[in-house]
């Protein structure tokens, strides 16, 4: 009773048809975001098979055995797991495993060389002052335009001269000469966003520049700098057109990426198995680490959309 | 080291004094103290970017320098410094329209790019827009999918092209085989013309998950007020897509179409390592595969060939940046 008496509005309101309708326009609005959402999981799951599907191939053909290869099967009719091939590719002696260790020195030398390198420059156009220094950066950026097989071809003549020829050197050297305009693109505008105001601070309390850059905008600049050196990583793992340029049929300085086209590409006759594990291999560490990194790409990426 | 502090020190305090003194018009700027340090200042600066600039002058100057001069002579592939074979003038550039055997080859491999481009590009851009759309709803276990779509994109230009080798076998591949299975026909893949190129364009399909990260990072730049305030005048989903979305996002549209062009132009390594050739009927002769093929044998005719390529390109983007006033920059922008 008392309930009734504080609330004498409310009771003949809920009667109102207008609320009424609105309930049921909110149920129904419920009931479309259920079957909406539904909708929604349902394609996403039908897309993700597609995307999954290159992957799966891979992998289910890089477990089978060779009898079961030529059975023309995606999935082992008995069931079993077969590691032979993986066993195979890291047995001793397997050139495999010397296209592992070629690629991993170059890799290694690039990761950490490139957000060295490129962080150096990228302070210089980002924090100093010095005559023309604008101009040599848009000169930098103008070299994203130019194409990259238009240098690279004549590169070769270069090359032999130094004897790099069917070496690793062409792989990594240029890549330190700074790291690349995208890198140091990146990386200075990052570092634009960092305050003067506590570099200033610095320089007064005798800081010299290199002190500033070793240990104010190092630490600072670790995201960005972690996301140039996984996509170097990336970069020197896949490499494909530099190795295929300046690399011999035969050459001790096999990369993955020109040895697994050597050995498993068009026109080999080596089964599915064998190929696909070299495969497997080769695509785990970039998986790995684009896990472990997923958010420092992703913030990375957001980087590379401010750009305009 | 403390001679270095003090210095550095006396040239902070005199930046304030020039600065002052500039101010009331007085000539500090030609006192040889100033000069010093302007000089000392100079050189710190060049010696951080000393490895880009030697990196530009050797790795990209002297080589495209180096070409131009070479797309003049009719020269084999050799180590530098040894002769430039002989003067032709123009003719490495001539023959792609007076010679009928480089005419085809120069015009085939300028249609299968140009038809790669039109069509891949467009298709790229919009299909990886929409799954950036799809993937940036609200609900949960959208990173998860975000995840899953990105997954072909880790796989390395030289794996897939083995792997689409095998699958996209006529005989023996996995898509045929399964087709067979329920009663269909096999296609045909890369074993027809026809085919090769819509098939090309179905592989490249799997990594648009790259260019769909790059929207997804673009569209939380979207500010929220704009959604809010779209939502009280009425506008539904439909219409925010349009009125807001996809004006706030084509600045990025803008630089996403730049680098593909220059990109998609320069295809070779994804067919190179797919089928190993320029396809049947050189229906993927894309035009990088000229200065390949050109490149020991006619290096003169490579680098005249790298240089048209270029122009294409220089020529793509300032039509693309003269057209550009569809492009809505933000007060930020």
């Amino acid at each position: 009773m008392e309930h009734e008496a504080l609330n004498p509005v409310l009771e003949p309101v809920a009667e109102d048809p207008m609320v009424i309708e609105g309930r049921k326009r909110r149920k129904r609005a419920k009931a479309m975001r259920i079957v909406g959402k539904t909708g929604s999981y349902l394609f996403l799951t039908a897309l993700s098979l597609f995307f999954l599907f290159p992957f799966l191939v891979m992998i289910c053909l890089s477990i089978l055995s060779n009898k079961e290869i030529l059975q023309q099967v995606l999935f082992s009719p008995t069931g079993t797991i077969y590691l032979g091939t993986y066993r195979a590719l890291f047995s001793s002696g397997s050139t495999y495993l010397r296209y592992l260790l070629n690629t991993l020195y170059v890799a290694a030398i690039t990761t950490v060389g490139i957000p060295l390198v490129s962080s150096l420059c990228a302070y210089g156009f980002a924090k100093l002052e010095f005559k023309g220094r604008d101009v040599i950066f848009g000169i930098v950026l103008g070299t994203m335009m130019i194409p990259a097989v238009i240098s690279i071809v004549p590169l070769y003549t270069l090359y032999a001269k130094l004897g790099w020829i069917n070496t690793l050197f062409p792989m990594w050297v240029p890549s330190l000469f700074g790291g690349g305009a995208t890198n140091i693109f990146l990386m200075r505008q990052f570092m634009r966003g960092i305050p003067n105001d506590m570099l200033k601070a610095a320089k007064l309390d005798g800081a010299n520049s290199f002190v500033i850059y070793l240990r104010i905008m190092i630490p600072l600049c670790l995201p960005i700098m972690l996301f140039v050196a996984v996509q170097s990583f990336m970069g020197a793992w896949n490499d494909f057109m530099t190795p295929f340029t300046y690399l011999n049929y035969g050459s001790e300085s096999v990369t993955l990426a020109l040895g697994i086209y050597w050995d498993y590409g068009p026109g080999s006759i080596k089964f599915a198995n064998e190929a696909m594990a070299a495969g497997v291999v080769m695509t785990l560490p970039c998986a790995v680490i684009f896990f472990c990194f997923q958010k420092y790409l992703i913030d990375g990426v957001a980087v590379t959309g401010m750009k305009d | 080291m403390p001679d270095m502090v003090s210095e550095q020190e006396l040239s902070k305090s005199s930046s304030n004094a020039v600065a002052a003194a500039e101010t009331k018009g007085t000539s500090v700027r030609k006192s040889p103290e100033y000069r010093k340090r302007k000089i000392r200042e100079n050189l710190v600066g060049y010696l951080y970017i000393m490895p880009v600039i030697l990196g530009v002058l050797i790795f990209t100057a002297f080589p495209v320098v180096y070409a131009f001069i070479e797309s003049f002579f009719e020269t084999r592939l050799m180590p530098l410094g040894e002769s430039l074979g002989e003067f032709v003038w123009f003719d490495n550039y001539i023959k792609n329209f007076t010679n009928s055997f480089y005419r085809r080859q120069f015009f085939q491999s300028l249609g299968v790019t140009f038809l790669y481009a039109v069509t891949y590009i467009p298709l790229s851009l919009v299909l990886s827009f929409l799954l950036a759309v799809l993937l940036n709803q609200d609900i949960k276990g959208m990173k998860f999918f975000r995840v899953l779509y990105y997954l072909p994109v880790l796989i390395p230009a030289v794996c897939s092209g083995m792997l689409w080798n095998r699958i996209t076998d006529p005989e023996y591949g996995i898509i045929n085989k399964a087709l067979e299975n329920i009663g269909l026909g096999g296609l045909p893949w890369f074993t027809t013309a026809a085919s090769s190129m819509p098939s090309f364009i179905f592989i490249n399909l799997f990594t648009l998950g790259g260019s769909m990260i790059l929207w997804l990072a673009q569209l939380k730049n979207v500010p929220k007020t704009l959604y809010e305030s779209a939502r009280l005048d009425g506008a539904g989903k439909f219409r925010q897509l349009i009125s807001i979305t996809i004006p706030v996002c084509t600045p990025m549209i803008l630089y996403n179409f730049i680098m593909s062009v220059i990109g998609v132009m320069q295809t070779y390594s994804q067919v190179i390592t797919l089928t190993g050739n320029s396809g049947v009927d050189n229906s993927l002769l894309f035009y990088v595969f000229n200065i390949y093929g050109n490149r020991v044998s006619h290096f003169g005719y490579a680098c005249a060939l790298s240089f048209i390529l270029f122009g294409i390109i220089g020529v793509l983007t300032a039509v693309t940046m003269k057209t550009s006033k569809w492009v809505y920059y933000t007060e930020e922008g």
